[in-house]
């Protein structure tokens, strides 16, 4: 849905399917030079998902990649994922609309910051 | 004001006797429209199975233990999705996610502590699960046997419906046609074993709740029913005992007269289809029997109370449509998994609905209202013709091999998803009476994540691995793989292999070496 919601959107998203883990996912996000990493966990582990994530990323040197979460995340689990370096979260009720907001603003800051670093 | 239903059919602004043009049989008569037995309610109340389980055995028996002792009849058991993925606990890509949405499982030692207390020929349980159905059979069986239970009277629901996941919830493991065989071999160690639990509960709920239409969620549940049926036909199992083991599961939303009508027309439906197409002949075959879940996709994070009344409203419209059981979620599951409260309130509901509102008191209540009579009649054509359309692929498994029940899908899912968006499809306090500020998760107590049931479940299963017979564990696997490579039943080889101390994920690992793990397809 999302996908679909995205792509109306002009994004160019490339969806690797559910049940990926943290490695296959930054695999693919190197490889395919995405912008942007948005994982949809609905299991309620997204803080321990995400920093896999961010670990796999890393380890790959590829930390300058911005990651969002959405899914079934509780308000106590926020704080944790903006400290690790979570991007943006979209906890469930949020439109689709403002995901694509939040995806915007997102990129935008990032877009930001590489230019302040040249 | 829309003038059409949830499936978007055009409405009249009332029904009269001209729009009636199938006169409904008695309830209990064929072709059930009415329900599928002529007392219904009035001999007992449907069952009442809320969905539980978290952490290791001791938190879910205790959650068990305080919904029976709250006059639920039965448990319904739901496992950790590592459970669910036949994966071990201390598979590494399992732990976070251990004993956190249900209880990890991860040898037969685990079922027997579920069930210490619970003698199977007692309580009738049933089990979620899908891509390892037949290993969590054999542990079941095996549990059953060890504590002595009379076989013949052992009761309860295996889910073991694998094509489900394929389309909407993504719990596969073995591909499509390898999933059959799983299921079949189940389905016949049930029959054989234990003939009075239901090895198979088709999942149509799974298919409503990733976004499909009431008619979608008809005609995809009946089209995985026909797929079944016909692989265990082709075995030389007889039709009519084979249809009288099969049940199901439907979504009841709070949209009340059209679910009634999705129960009516999905029993009518299924039971011309088992005798006209499948050759069924004793009408006691042909019988839809229905679980309805209640609540989900529908249960709102905005002013969660407000779930408790969509619930009550689904779990009568359940009710009108003549479920033989129902769960009702957790008003906080937007959140996490029902906190105790939250699942006490849920089992409160259905008891106000069958104690209190006096609905249980004659049979069909909406038979013959002309409206509901011409409602079920439109969704029975219409599920009818996409039946046909599936049909016209070369049935369920080629539909979900060419991508046709997730793209159709999906675009219902969008498509409601847009609707509320933009505010033509109504949902209070999403897009209408919000209250905004509002922040509730201060007077909810939700479920607390433990984490000390992970650490002694890597604890037991550490031992476990210490402590057991290796070469007996590896001859065990072998005979799994051997019966795998032929047409042996794997029932009995998995009993061998998890009483000599095969894990669940070894013993998955074994079918997936044989049978290859499934890809997901995608629709661009």
């Amino acid at each position: 849905m999302l996908l679909r919601a995205l792509r109306d959107a002009g994004f160019e998203v490339i969806y690797t399917g559910r049940r990926q883990s943290a490695a296959q996912i930054a695999d693919a996000a190197i490889q395919e030079g995405v912008d942007l990493i948005g994982l949809s966990i609905l299991s309620g582990s997204n803080v321990e998902l995400s920093r896999r994530l961010l670990d796999e990323l890393a380890s790959r040197d590829a930390s300058d990649i911005p990651v969002v979460v959405g899914g079934t995340i509780r308000a106590d689990d926020q704080p944790q994922l903006e400290a690790m370096g979570i991007a943006g979260t979209f906890p469930i009720g949020t439109t689709l609309q403002g995901c694509i907001d939040g995806i915007d603003a997102v990129l935008a800051r990032t877009r930001e910051d590489a230019g302040a670093h040249l | 004001m829309d003038t059409r239903t949830e499936s978007g059919i055009p409405l009249a602004e009332s029904y009269g006797p001209g729009d009636v043009t199938v006169a409904p049989e008695a309830p209990g008569e064929f072709p059930f429209t009415r329900g599928v037995h002529h007392e219904m309610y009035r001999s007992r109340p449907w069952r009442m199975r809320q969905y539980a389980g978290y952490g290791g055995a001791e938190e879910t028996v205790s959650r068990w233990q305080t919904l029976i002792r709250e006059g639920q009849n039965g448990i319904s058991c739901a496992f950790d999705l590592p459970t669910q993925l036949g994966m071990d606990s201390d598979d590494p890509e399992s732990l976070p996610e251990v004993g956190r949405l249900g209880v990890a499982v991860d040898t037969l030692g685990d079922m027997e502590a579920l069930f210490a207390q619970l003698p199977l020929d007692r309580v009738a349980a049933t089990f979620n699960i899908n891509a390892p159905s037949v290993i969590i059979y054999a542990l079941f069986l095996a549990t059953a046997r060890r504590q002595g239970a009379d076989l013949s009277r052992v009761t309860g629901t295996l889910s073991n419906d694998p094509l489900v996941e394929f389309v909407a919830r993504g719990l596969w493991r073995v591909p499509p046609r390898a999933a059959l065989r799983l299921f079949a071999d189940t389905f016949e160690a049930g029959l054989r074993n234990t003939p009075n639990f239901y090895p198979v509960n088709i999942r149509g709920c799974l298919f409503y709740e990733a976004g499909a239409s009431d008619i979608q969620e008809i005609a995809f549940v009946l089209s995985c029913a026909k797929e079944y049926a016909r692989t265990l036909i082709a075995r030389g199992l007889d039709v009519n005992v084979v249809g009288k083991r099969l049940s199901f599961m439907m979504f009841a939303d709070h949209n009340l007269l059209e679910q009634a009508a999705k129960f009516r027309a999905a029993r009518r439906l299924w039971a011309q289809i088992c005798k006209d197409e499948l050759g069924a002949t004793d009408p006691s075959a042909m019988k839809f029997r229905v679980t309805a879940p209640v609540g989900s996709y529908n249960f709102r994070v905005q002013q969660p109370e407000l779930n408790i009344i969509r619930g009550a409203y689904g779990a009568l419209a359940a009710v009108l449509g003549g479920c033989q059981a129902m769960l009702v979620a957790g008003y906080d599951e937007a959140y996490d998994i029902p906190s105790e409260h939250a699942a006490l309130l849920a089992l409160r509901t259905q008891q106000i609905l069958a104690e209190e509102t006096g609905v249980t008191k004659t049979v069909d209540p909406l038979g013959g209202s002309y409206y509901v009579e011409w409602l079920t009649a439109q969704l029975e054509e219409q599920a009818r013709e996409l039946v046909a359309r599936i049909d016209g692929m070369g049935g369920m498994v080629a539909a979900i091999e060419a991508g046709f029940p997730q793209r159709a899908i999906a675009d219902t899912a969008f498509a409601t998803e847009l609707a509320v968006e933009s505010g033509e499809k109504r949902v209070v306090g999403v897009n209408c009476y919000r209250l905004d500020g509002d922040d509730p998760t201060g007077r909810m107590p939700l479920h607390e994540v433990d984490d000390s049931a992970r650490v002694r479940q890597l604890d037991a299963i550490a031992r476990h691995r210490a402590t057991r017979d290796g070469a007996a564990v590896t001859a065990a696997l072998e005979r799994v793989a051997q019966a795998a490579a032929g047409d042996d039943n794997l029932v009995e080889p998995l009993i061998d292999a998890a009483q000599s101390g095969a894990t669940i994920g070894e013993m998955m690992q074994v079918l997936v070496d044989r049978f290859g793990e499934y890809r997901e397809q995608f629709a661009t």
